[in-house]
């Protein structure tokens, strides 16, 4: 009877274990790829039940961004943007759809924000050469002159023919404002298109995440920019963008004094505007990445009227005091 | 046939116990294991050199590039890795410090050199990704 007994209780335990893995769904797993492109490193992450999938998918987004950079680049001798930066004055370039749309986004957030974010500073960003073995502090001459060939209002496009036209000799654009924002829209767009629902993109610090963490939201921190290895804030996302810029990315010290990379287009200084990290969240990577870096140059006061006129835009803004202000329709956890 | 006697129903609750128990055990083990730090060391776009930094328990330097693209000396010691020095101007690279997390990858542009903690679903605890 006993052994009837412990064979029938083993035959049930064996039958329930087995119904027990069979009916553990099939988890998603986590696939993570990492790329250099656009000066910056690339990660990915895609969360699906197939490797198969989630494999021809990241090939297929990275190929995207890897067409973007040939593109959009300021410094590959092949790109379509340098052959303009070289030509678009002696005589009117015609473009691809791609940098056209990119350039006319581009004039559309310089008139926004009344010039804070503007793609015409390449000639300032040259001068200082910040975050290149030339970086230095250029004199007060060199900068003037360096600012007659900066201004949105210089660069004509002409939509019925996609063509671009410098009103100024040195006019020269940089497009390293947009260009991640860009790629991040159009890599998301990617994996959308080839079944993928979950993920998060991490582009040099932009991100942007699709769907949900395994029916949670993404978590995402924000960079305390006093200390860039600790994270000042959280929060928690479903299918946003989150893009900061801040000082401490890219910067030198002279005599104390942080010379970063995000400029002034009124005087041709690294910023003071007060902020030293501006985050903003929203759908779009393009948006929140010309917006990130226009707000770190209006400062908090301007900043905050600018948002009153958008829709659809959070963020976060630390000043050099560490003081948080933080749009009203995001929830954000300030860990110190 | 009194299957239902009380002995066999202390037996059936042991097993089920036992049952219970393995289940637990699983999940335990499987939300407990211990996150890897790896270490990509990139170069010019490239994958220089990784280190597995969870196994390592000596301290070494690893010194990467040339006098005409930039040297940069890096050190792994108690699960971390870091510049401890660099011939760029800026030296943000130096100041960044050891990493051992997915938080901020240590950055050379001018010598363009990056180290990057590249394991792990979450970059740092809780977090799966970081704005910066």
């Amino acid at each position: 009877m006993k052994i009837k007994f412990l064979l029938l209780s083993g035959f049930l335990f064996l039958f329930c274990g087995c119904q027990w893995f069979q009916n553990v769904p099939n988890q998603p797993q986590p696939v993570t790829r990492t790329e250099y492109a656009l000066g910056t490193i690339i990660s990915v992450r895609v969360n699906h039940a197939s490797g198969e999938i989630a494999d021809s998918a990241l090939d297929k987004a990275f190929s995207r961004l890897f067409e973007i950079e040939r593109i959009t680049s300021a410094k590959l001798p092949d790109s379509e943007l340098f052959f303009i930066n070289q030509n678009a004055f002696e005589s009117t370039v015609i473009v691809s759809e791609e940098l056209f749309f990119l350039l006319k986004s581009g004039l559309t957030y310089a008139e926004l924000t009344g010039g804070a974010f503007d793609i015409t500073l390449g000639s300032i960003v040259d001068l200082w050469g910040i975050g290149t073995n030339n970086a230095r502090i250029p004199s007060q001459s060199e900068i003037s002159k360096a600012l007659e060939n900066c201004g949105f209002e210089h660069l004509v496009l002409n939509e019925d023919e996609f063509s671009v036209r410098f009103l100024k000799e040195g006019l020269k654009l940089d497009l390293g404002a947009i260009a991640k924002g860009y790629a991040a829209d159009e890599m998301k767009q990617v994996l959308a298109e080839n079944g993928i629902t979950s993920a998060v993109l991490d582009l040099g610090g932009n991100i942007i995440t699709i769907g949900n963490n395994a029916g949670n939201g993404w978590i995402v921190g924000i960079t305390d920019p006093l200390i860039p290895n600790e994270i000042c804030a959280k929060l928690h996302v479903y299918d946003k963008t989150i893009v900061t810029s801040g000082n401490y990315e890219r910067f030198f010290m002279y005599e104390d004094t942080r010379y970063h990379h995000i400029f002034d287009r009124r005087t041709g200084f690294p910023s003071d505007s007060g902020i030293i990290s501006a985050t903003v969240i929203t759908d779009v990577s393009m948006t929140a990445d010309a917006l990130s870096t226009a707000f770190f140059v209006l400062g908090t006061e301007e900043a905050v009227k600018l948002t009153e006129n958008l829709s659809g835009i959070e963020y976060i803004l630390i000043d050099r005091n560490l003081n948080f202000s933080i749009s009203e329709g995001i929830e954000v956890e300030i860990i110190k | 046939m009194k299957l239902l006697n009380k002995r066999n129903i202390v037996y059936t609750c042991v097993i089920f116990a036992l049952f219970a128990g393995c289940v637990a055990a699983w999940f335990f083990i499987r939300n407990s294991e211990v996150e890897e730090a790896f270490a990509v060391i990139y170069k010019n776009s490239e994958q220089v050199q990784s280190v597995d930094l969870s196994s390592e328990t000596s301290e070494y330097q690893i010194s990467v590039g040339s006098a005409e693209t930039g040297i940069n000396i890096i050190l792994i010691k108690d699960g971390a890795i870091g510049v401890i020095s660099a011939d760029c101007p800026d030296q943000i690279c130096v100041h960044t410090g050891f990493i051992k997390n997915r938080i901020v990858p240590v950055v050379c542009l001018p010598n363009k050199l990056e180290i990057r903690i590249v394991s792990g679903d979450k970059v740092h605890g809780v977090f799966d990704a970081v704005a910066r």
